[in-house]
């Protein structure tokens, strides 16, 4: 089929199906959280949309490590990772913690440890996850240089 | 940053947005951003453009620093 846009037109429809894919991708992970929240909504009542999910964020992440890009507002380094893993912590060990009823006492000790756990459990995934990602990329980002290095 | 050049030099040439946008391969709306400032074209299509105008990429695209200082001050400028 024949490309009738022009360059302006392609940057403007990659930039509405950019925006589209985040609005998404965003209101799906809302909907999820909002599932399992407010209607006591089982792992396997929401798994289409886990699934779904997963599947964009995996996606993104292997074109983003394909292309050597890793993103508008950050650099892959330390202090990124252990950010976001920190966030992600929080966000996790927040939506276990609001599943559980804190009204009986004799409980309470037990839902912070497992509440911990979840937070230490979502950093450790995501800050590995995001080095493993951002080392791929920088290696890419070097393999790039390399091919088109012509200064030789 | 609007680009009085490619304006002038289209005119000149008594050409329409929409003529110039035809012999680049554009839309006329990409012609208009452009002379306005608000898209920048790719390398590729600023030479096609010079092509069309009969003019150098020095001619239409380069501006000196005092230029381009100028037309910040004239945006900051209130109008009168």
């Amino acid at each position: 089929m024949k490309n009738t846009a022009d360059e302006r037109q392609r940057i403007e429809i990659l930039k509405a199906g950019n925006l589209c894919f985040y609005v998404v991708w965003y209101a799906l992970l809302f909907s999820i959280v909002a599932q399992v929240i407010i209607w006591k909504a089982m792992a396997q009542q929401i798994m289409a949309e886990l699934a779904v999910f997963l599947l964009g964020g995996i996606l993104m992440l292997i074109l983003l490590i394909a292309k050597g890009v890793w993103g508008l507002y950050t650099r892959p380094n330390k202090k990124t990772y252990v950010l976001a893993s920190a966030l992600t912590g929080l966000a996790a060990g927040g939506i276990v913690a609001l599943l559980y009823d804190w009204t009986d006492a004799g409980q309470i000790a037990r839902h912070i440890m497992w509440v911990a756990i979840f937070a230490a459990g979502a950093f450790i995934g995501c800050y590995a996850l995001l080095s493993l990602a951002g080392h791929l990329i920088q290696r890419r980002q070097a393999s790039l240089v390399r091919k088109y290095d012509q200064d030789d | 940053m609007k680009n009085k050049r490619i304006k002038l030099a289209r005119v000149e040439m008594d050409l329409s947005q929409q003529e110039l946008a035809e012999a680049v391969g554009v839309t006329r709306q990409t012609i208009g951003m452009i002379e306005a400032g608000k898209f920048n074209p790719s390398i590729r299509l600023c030479i096609a453009i010079c092509h069309a105008l009969g003019k150098t990429l020095n001619d239409l695209f380069w501006m000196n620093e005092g230029e381009e200082q100028d037309e910040k001050h004239c945006r900051r400028a209130p109008e009168d």
